[in-house]
């Protein structure tokens, strides 16, 4: 087993520079002499959006780098390779197989796209044997990206164009990354649980998803519970009515992941709702957490002409210096700065 | 098995896609529920996550900010566990496998999915081919018609004028004709030395520009040949072409063929289009040649392109688009104007051509060549379409250099009685056109049905032969404008299935004023709204006026009155020079290509 570190490169929308960013990563580690792993939760490295019909960048695969891809991505990819294993995973581009490049090219990289198929591969690459291992995200997708380690967000222009909204929203983000992970031994099971010392009641629902939902956990709950444990999808409305009922300090909040809290609602109503956890005293711990280690931004977005999309491009200094201002985590000009970034991510 | 399937339809309006599948699914035996429209997407997932479904179909449209949207949607189904149950399915026009797992679904669907791909996923098996979108088939034109004359006056002047011609013909030949016999000779010739002296024979009887071409390979003006390197991306190209689902233009099996034009002068080029308007459904093509392939005495052999209006006529050329095109492809090959009509003809049927196109008439009025000369070429031509069991074509084009339709019409009926003669298939092809002297003339004001109609009941009333307005139809009511086109050609489109012919050849919106070679969007345009017109008409019937009743006579006397004139004088090429068929003054004038060159036969 090697100890690659797993690294995700998240959108907060399309065009953001995931591709670029990876680009990037891939080039510091070849150079470093780094056998890579890569895999997308997408459809990346296509010639054009495919949405917005503009020219996106492709992804260049180095010899010996270990490719998770779908089978019918590979005949319009430009690199050679061997076929190391035929998972039986299917995507809806076919067969997800594992290769070994052996003449670099432009490779589209589309892996399974859910969280517990992408872990799987994910393990299977470890076992191949990599150094360095990449994870390309999809549009804005979050959940499966909880199978990282280190996670690279990137934003821009193309989420917004207004440069302080997408400061803000990635303080909420950073917030969202600040909680820590829980030690305690979890239940087996995959549903919300009320933990106590010598306690454990599984209360057969997975998500917390509205008033009903809440209600329930209330009526369970004692003096005895210590910790409640949600390891599926959680509401923001269905957190602030619980919240609300609680009484202070107690019990402390387990979630599944950052991503679970950031797929509860958006930045701003995501932000008032961490506000009430606050104000309550309540702790919140997740059960795995995947370190926040790097924002890139992009001062590029498609502009809407009526009939087809332009790139346009905000102030990037402007951009920088107020990300710099309202986060602690690095923020990175890609196209600048890309060796400082690798330098969070490599394995030294 | 049964499997258990949740329908959201995640857009308000849209949702007849899901509604109907939905249908499909439950009636194969599937338990389906589908969800209204505007639930919150928290309300979504808690169903998706208490009903363990096996699939969760969605449909969408896609806009701004849609794929967002979509993707957190399989997010949160995601991070509900829901996914580790479900597999998550996207429908929608746009949906392409690509975009489907670039949102994070299992499976898309798109525009050009069926039903049976829907529930072969669902239920775990392959496709099954027998049921993959409508199947191409060759349809016979001239199958079901009797070329009975229900006019007798009409059927002996015919008669009459036909018998003249092939006694005048039957003792002539021409250039044309001795290369045809030539050509076959060489083509069945496996001794190199005697196909050579063959060679020279041809070359004998050929122009300087094409035995330049042949013996110092320099061509005329703008043709080259079509290097190898060229020839191996055409292959590359039809090789990696992706297997389709090709649509269908007819809504039902009544509704005339659609053909277009190939003549773009690349045969590559040809080849490319052709195999794009297949997939829209398009059942065969016309290959137009060059104008000045017909000036000269002689064709071109070998691969060649030609950077301007018409494709080449050449064997190799014909062959490459035969074998090209979809074998239920029908594919015709226009020889009736200049100096090669039986070569062409002949080199049509060993490419394995399905039509030729021969006119007489026109050839000579509106094409340049000498009427004597394609009287005689003409005879022989039709007498090879015969052999080869090529059907003919006889277009009425004539009528556009402003011939009243009326004289036009009797042309395309002594080509037909000739046809009839010597044992071929003879196809008529009326103008369905806004033509000169009917713009002049007014037969037009009221309406554009009536005087088209009237064309189709007069030619009814004579004889009962196929008929394929053309060409192409709506001549002179298209503008520049693509839109207008594509309406213009569709609303002519639906009078010809109303009335129930045989085929029609649609033009590109761009057909006359692209300024070089016509546009594949465009082809598709003219398509896509004439496939929208046949879907609009179904069998339903447009009615003309009574006054469509009054042309029909009108024009049936005409006729008549011509084919008298015609038959006064001694033989047809004479009428033509008389200006019988389409006088000066209409703005026909006889050609003059090739005048002279016709001995009597040895």
């Amino acid at each position: 087993m090697s100890e690659a570190p797993v690294i995700g490169v998240v959108g907060t929308a399309k065009n953001t520079g995931k591709t670029t960013t990876l680009s990037y990563l891939i080039q510091h580690a070849e150079r470093r002499g780094l056998r890579i792993g890569i895999t997308g939760i997408g459809y990346d490295g296509e010639e054009l959006d495919n949405i917005t019909f503009l020219p996106k960048p492709r992804l260049h695969i180095p010899p010996d780098t270990i490719v998770t891809t779908s089978e019918h991505c590979l005949p319009i990819s430009t690199a050679r390779y061997d076929v190391l294993e035929r998972t039986g995973m299917v995507t809806s581009l076919g067969e997800v197989l594992i290769l070994r490049i052996t003449k670099p090219g432009l490779v589209v990289v589309a892996g399974p796209n859910r969280k517990s198929t992408l872990a799987t591969v994910v393990g299977k690459m470890k076992n191949v044997g990599v150094d360095f291992l990449l994870i390309d995200g999809s549009l804005n997708r979050l959940a499966p990206m909880a199978v990282a380690e280190k996670i690279i967000f990137t934003t821009g222009a193309a989420r917004n164009i207004d440069i302080s909204v997408l400061a803000e929203e990635m303080k909420t983000i950073e917030r969202a990354f600040s909680f820590r992970a829980h030690v305690r031994e979890l239940p087996a099971f995959r549903s919300i649980a009320l933990l106590g010392k010598k306690m454990t009641l599984n209360l057969g629902i997975i998500s917390l998803l509205d008033g009903d939902d809440a209600s329930m956990v209330l009526e369970k709950l004692t003096d005895k519970t210590e910790y409640l444990y949600i390891p599926g999808l959680v509401s923001a409305s269905a957190l602030q009515s619980l919240i609300q009922r609680l009484p202070n300090n107690r019990p402390q909040l387990i979630l599944s992941d950052p991503f679970t809290l950031l797929l509860s609602s958006e930045p701003p109503v995501l932000s008032s709702v961490l506000d009430l956890f606050d104000k309550k005293q309540l702790h919140l711990f997740f059960a795995s957490k995947p370190e926040l280690t790097a924002i890139t931004i992009n001062p590029f977005y498609p502009r809407s002409t009526g009939t087809a999309f332009a790139a346009a491009f905000v102030d990037k200094n402007e951009m920088l210096s107020q990300m710099h201002s309202a986060i602690h985590t690095p923020v990175f000009n890609v196209k600048e700065e890309s060796e400082m970034l690798f330098s969070l991510c490599s394995p030294q | 098995m049964a499997k258990k399937i949740l329908c959201i339809p995640l857009d308000p309006v849209h949702d007849v896609g899901i509604k109907l599948i939905r249908n499909q699914l439950a009636q194969h035996g599937h338990e389906t529920e589908l969800l209204s429209p505007d639930l919150p997407m928290e309300a979504i997932v808690k169903k998706a996550a208490q009903g363990k479904y096996d699939f969760i179909l969605v449909s969408r449209t896609l806009g701004y900010g849609v794929a967002e949207l979509l993707a957190r949607f399989n997010d949160l189904l995601d991070a509900a566990g829901v996914r580790e149950v479900s597999k998550i399915v996207i429908g929608g026009k746009p949906i392409t496998p690509e975009l489907a797992a670039e949102l994070g679904f299992d499976k898309g669907f798109g525009e050009h999915s069926t039903i049976e791909e829907v529930l072969a996923y669902i239920e775990g098996r392959e496709v099954s081919n027998a049921s993959i979108g409508p199947k191409r088939s060759k349809r016979d034109i001239p199958a079901g018609h009797s070329y009975k004359f229900y006019n007798p006056v009409v059927e002996r002047l015919l008669s009459e004028i036909c018998d003249k011609l092939i006694a005048w013909t039957s003792t002539k030949t021409s250039p044309g004709i001795e290369r045809a016999k030539l050509r076959e000779e060489i083509l069945a010739s496996t001794d190199e030395k005697k196909r050579a002296a063959l060679e020279v024979r041809y070359l004998s009887l050929s122009d300087d520009a094409i035995r330049t071409s042949k013996t110092k390979n320099v061509f005329p003006k703008g043709v080259r040949r079509v290097s190898n390197t060229e020839l191996d991306a055409l292959k590359d190209f039809l090789r990696r072409s992706r297997p389709h689902i090709p649509s269908t233009i007819q809504h039902n099996p009544d509704q005339p063929l659609i053909f277009k034009f190939l003549g773009s002068g690349c045969p590559l080029m040809d080849i490319t289009h052709g195999k794009i308007c297949e997939r829209w459904g398009v059942n065969g093509f016309l290959i137009i040649n060059p104008s000045w392939e017909a000036r000269y005495e002689g064709l071109l052999d070998g691969y060649l392109t030609h950077e301007n209006d018409g494709t080449i006529t050449s064997l190799d050329n014909l062959r490459l688009i035969r074998q090209s095109l979809d074998a239920n492809t029908l594919l015709t090959v226009r020889a009736h104007r200049g100096l090669n009509t039986p070569e062409t003809v002949l080199l049509a049927g060993e490419a394995g051509a399905d039509l030729t196109k021969i006119d007489l008439v026109y050839g000579s009025l509106g094409a340049g060549t000498d009427p004597q000369r394609l009287a005689v070429d003409g005879v022989e031509a039709i007498r090879l379409a015969a052999r080869y069991n090529m059907p003919f074509d006889i277009p009425g084009n004539d009528e556009l250099s402003g011939v009243p339709a009326w004289k036009t019409l009797a042309g395309l009926l002594v080509n037909v009685m000739l046809g009839v003669k010597l044992g071929a298939k003879p196809i008529l092809k009326p103008l369905f056109c806004y033509g000169p002297h009917i713009v002049i003339n007014g037969q037009m004001k009221q309406n554009f049905v009536d005087y088209n109609a009237a064309k189709i009941f007069a030619l009814r009333e004579i004889i009962d032969c196929p008929i394929w307005p053309g060409e192409p139809i709506a001549f002179m009511t298209q503008t520049e404008e693509r839109v207008q086109s594509a309406n213009s050609t569709s609303y002519h489109a639906a009078l010809a299935a109303t009335l129930g012919v045989d085929a029609i050849t649609i033009a590109s919106t761009d057909e006359a004023y692209s300024r070089g070679p016509i546009s594949i969007t465009s082809r598709i345009d003219s398509i896509r709204a004439v496939t929208d017109a046949f879907r609009f008409m179904g069998n339903a019937q447009i009615a003309p006026t009574r006054h469509a009743e009054a042309f029909t006579e009108d024009l049936i006397e005409q006729i008549t009155d011509v084919l008298k004139e015609v038959n006064a004088k001694e033989n047809l090429p004479q009428a033509i020079n008389a200006g019988i068929l389409g006088s000066e003054e209409d703005g026909a004038y006889p050609g003059k290509f090739g005048a002279g060159s016709m001995s009597n036969e040895q």
